[in-house]
């Protein structure tokens, strides 16, 4: 082949392949950026406040697990054209389909109250009142969905995926020395040894990672999306994209509080702190968007997360599960949506709750189901019938156990760390 | 256009009724006596805009689909794209008022909305399938781009012409339509591969994997000398290899196998079925086999040894262990071995009754009863000679022999001296045990 046709090909395929990806990219990029939600975001700054650059690796190794995990649900939902829950039902049985339901949607919901309080927290430093925040998101978190088509859902709602990018500039606008950026992520080191703060610190950065939602989410987006086996190859790329998004992410928000409160020697538990303590340091900006990529957080999770809880309802109770018919015709599917976000913003409104009790709780709760829902998950892709050709490789399958393996016994150690915070210190 | 046609009818074989009609309408456009037919490309009306016929835009055309008749191609219906994550819309060709290069006309829908499209094996899209992909010319050995496809409009009915290789499209496509235009002819018919011609792979038109289309039809691919096979099995890439390796015969196969570098081989091979393996090395000498096993990994070669008849896996083994080995290694069984007192005449009859299963054709060997040789005739000699003549009265009698254990070194010598294409074997008692070729005893290095 000559050489000026040979380029034309090229060229011409890339760009078909590109149109492919295109239209087959969104729920790997979306399921992955919105885990860095508001709990997400609050997890990275605390750790690049406290160990500097020092775990920056950690997060690398984290966004490659979650490729690994979601990657699963790709194949699954492509193949079978079923959610999550129904597969559960379906290969399980009743009783460990109404487990997974019911613990679902309980940690869906609190983790969406958590949202909300992410997203007052980011919109009270641009001085906007809670109750302000809060009708307005419920309020746009419903249209969204409300349009009657998957594809503007899908459209719009990575848009928002794209602002979680803000966290690059804020990180270079608090000037870090980026020698010691790539040092940290070349030689892994713990800082200090494995002390307890230090463990307790990676669990919850691996309970971020991964989260039982995100499994039912994806699975049903490909699903709601019409995600063929055909798509499959496109899909994972989209899955790995918004992995290193994530991870990218992840990584600048840890340049961006390691670069400062970290060597200040400024301690927070929030990432709302952050972003006010970022001002001094890295000026005005750097703090407005941080605020912005905390608010975009929330926003992200809580519109995944009750997604998600509502996908799952669906299947299980048979309603019209998808984003592509008219409220009109599936109200029961909307309403359950819009219960869970309404509901959700109205209990941060309340004084005197007690988050902290919250938190801990949805920490238990998602110990408990992330690992049936991972457990099923390679069950249902070890089937032959099921899965055709795209059943789990032996390799697939010594990857996808070691991960559930190391998850299931760290998120567990982290759950029990939390009711007993005494038990690790000793 | 005129040329084209007749070439393309002399060349196929059984033309059905329909696609003459069809040709006679296209050759009468040529000659300009039809003024409802134009010639359309697809690069010009394609992402164009689509309106109905009061004027509102529906979307954008996205693709043409076929109904993939080997003569003519006639579209049966477009596809729309729609703004907005709508599904695309699909409208049958009968809707369709006019195409041009600024936009596509359908009718208003009838009841709301337009009758649902179901699509069926032998359906293709155009632009999906065919446009920007690569197609192999036969003729020229070479990869080329079909840049795009022409298409005709005849009594608002749209046919595939066929696929634009020519400079003209590929300036076209880059958007220097004007210059093109401007510079060269307006795109000379050579650059049109005819649609009969185009040929996709795998046979499977819907297929996602078929990127390379062969500009020649299925037979036609059995008249392409195998050392020409095995240029276009390199040129392709594995999936595409092992696709067209696997629409062969299994002796033309062989042939072209043979003729593979071994890189080649090794990528066919890997994935070829034993069971077609096993058919095709049937049609390969012993020593052309061992000359494959010797370029694969060793698990294969042991593989491929267990299906192999028992006389040929050890002669194949002996052949790949030792360094030089004896004729009889070498020999064919099967050549042509006919009795004295046959008439010229009568041998020509066997000779096409037996010719055909047999390697060695080139020379015929005369034999008597026991199978002792007696003499030797060139198939040139038996053509000029009196058909009412004996074999015994033209053979050589003086025939050049080796014994089943002279060397190989040895044969290759006598082959050097000769010039011969094949020399019997015979033992002790002078009865003929085989023929070694030339062809065995000279391998590629």
């Amino acid at each position: 082949m000559r050489l000026v046709p040979r380029l034309y090909y090229l060229y011409r395929r890339a760009w078909k392949r590109l149109a492919i990806f295109s239209a087959v990219a969104g729920p790997g990029i979306i399921v992955m950026v919105a885990d860095n939600d508001a709990g997400g975001i609050t997890t990275y700054a605390v750790t690049g406040s406290r160990y500097g650059f020092n775990l920056i690796w950690l997060v690398i190794v984290f966004c490659i697990l979650a490729y690994f995990v979601q990657e699963m649900t790709v194949r699954l939902g492509a193949v079978t054209k079923r959610g999550h829950a129904e597969a559960i039902f379906d290969g399980f049985g009743p009783f460990w389909g109404w487990f997974s339901l019911i613990d679902l949607t309980l940690v869906n919901f609190l983790t969406i109250v958590t949202e909300f309080i992410g997203m007052v927290a980011a919109a009270s430093i641009f001085g906007i009142p809670p109750l302000v925040t809060i009708v307005a998101a419920v309020i746009f978190l419903t249209v969204l969905v409300a349009s009657g088509s998957y594809w503007t859902f899908e459209r719009i709602t990575l848009v928002f995926c794209l602002l979680n990018l803000v966290y690059i500039p804020a990180a270079f606008l608090a000037n870090p020395s980026w020698s010691e950026v790539a040092r940290s992520i070349v030689s892994p080191s713990f800082p200090a040894g494995l002390t307890t703060g230090l463990l307790t610190l990676i669990m919850a950065n691996i309970g971020t990672t991964i989260a039982p939602w995100m499994l039912f989410f994806q699975q049903s987006a490909v699903v709601d999306k019409e995600l063929d086996e055909k798509d499959i190859l496109y899909s994972k790329i989209d899955t790995a994209l918004g992995s290193i998004l994530t991870g990218l992410g992840a990584a600048f928000i840890m340049i961006a509080t390691g670069s400062t409160l970290h060597k200040m020697g400024i301690s927070i538990t929030e990432a709302s702190e952050a972003a006010l303590a970022l001002v001094p340091f890295a000026g005005q900006y750097a703090g407005a968007l941080f605020a912005i990529g905390l608010f975009d957080a929330g926003l992200l999770g809580a519109i995944c997360i009750s997604l998600s809880s509502s996908w799952a309802f669906g299947e299980v109770f048979g309603w019209a599960h998808t984003l592509n018919v008219k409220v009109k015709s599936s109200p029961w599917f909307y309403l359950f949506y819009f219960l869970n976000v309404a509901l959700a913003g109205a209990i941060v409104l309340i004084p005197n709750v007690p988050f902290v009790l919250i938190t801990l709780f949805v920490q238990v709760v998602a110990v408990t189901l992330l690992p049936a829902a991972l457990v099923f998950l390679i069950l249902l892709l070890n089937e032959k019938e099921l899965m055709g050709p795209y059943v789990n490789t032996k390799l697939q399958n010594v990857i996808d156990w070691a991960i559930v393996v190391a998850v299931i016994a760290v998120s567990s150690l982290y759950g029990i760390s939390t009711i007993f915070p005494d038990l690790l210190g000793g | 256009m005129i040329d084209e046609v007749s070439e393309s009818q002399s060349r196929g074989g059984q033309v059905s009724a329909r696609s003459d009609q069809i040709r006679e309408r296209i050759l009468k456009a040529s000659l300009g006596q039809n003024k409802t037919t134009r010639y359309i490309f697809l690069s010009e009306v394609i992402s164009k805009r689509v309106q109905t016929e009061k004027g509102v835009t529906v979307g954008k055309l996205k693709d043409l689909v076929i109904r993939d008749d080997p003569h003519y191609a006639e579209v049966t219906n477009i596809i729309i794209e729609r703004s907005l994550g709508r599904p695309p819309l699909y409208v049958s060709w009968d809707n369709v008022v006019n195409v041009t290069t600024e936009k596509t006309v359908i009718r208003e829908p009838p009841e709301g909305r337009y009758p649902e499209i179901k699509h069926t094996g032998d359906q293709l899209l155009l632009r999906d399938k065919i446009l920007d992909k690569r197609i192999l010319d036969i003729e020229g050995f070479d990869i080329e781009v079909v840049y795009d496809i022409r298409l005709l409009l005849v009594e608002g009915k749209l046919f595939v012409v066929g696929a634009d290789v020519g400079r003209h499209a590929f300036l076209r496509r880059l958007g220097f339509g004007r210059i093109a235009k401007s510079v060269l002819e307006n795109g000379s018919k050579e650059d049109v591969i005819p649609w009969r011609y185009v040929q996709s792979l795998p046979a499977d038109l819907t297929g996602t994997k078929g990127d390379v289309k062969l500009n020649i039809t299925r037979q036609g691919l059995k008249d392409i000398h195998p050392e020409d096979l095995a240029d276009i099995l390199e040129e392709l890439s594995q999936d595409e290899r092992v696709h067209l390796f696997n629409a062969l015969d299994n002796e033309v196969a062989a042939d072209a196998l043979e003729a593979t570098e071994p890189r080649v081989q090794r990528e066919i091979l890997a994935s070829t079925t034993s069971e077609r393996a096993a058919q095709i090395f049937t049609y390969l000498s012993p020593v052309q086999i061992a000359d494959i096993m010797s370029v694969l990994p060793r698990d294969d070669s042991e593989e491929f040894m267990k299906i192999l008849k028992r006389d040929v896996a050890s002669k194949v083994h002996q052949l790949l262990s030792q360094h030089d080995v004896p004729a009889s290694t070498l020999a064919i069984r099967c050549f042509l071995g006919f009795q004295g007192d046959l008439t010229i005449e009568e041998a020509f009859m066997r000779f096409r009754d037996e010719a055909r299963a047999c390697n060695v054709t080139m020379y015929i060997y005369v034999v008597d009863n026991e199978g002792h040789l007696r003499g030797v005739i060139d198939i040139n000699e038996l053509l000029q000679a009196d058909p009412a003549g004996k074999l015994e009265e033209i053979m050589t009698r003086n025939v050049v022999t080796v014994a089943p254990t002279t060397m190989r070194a040895d044969v290759k010598a006598i082959f050097r001296k000769y010039r011969f294409r094949a020399i019997p074997i015979v033992d002790d008692s002078k009865k003929i045990v085989g023929v070694i070729r030339e062809k065995d005893v000279f391998l590629p290095e």
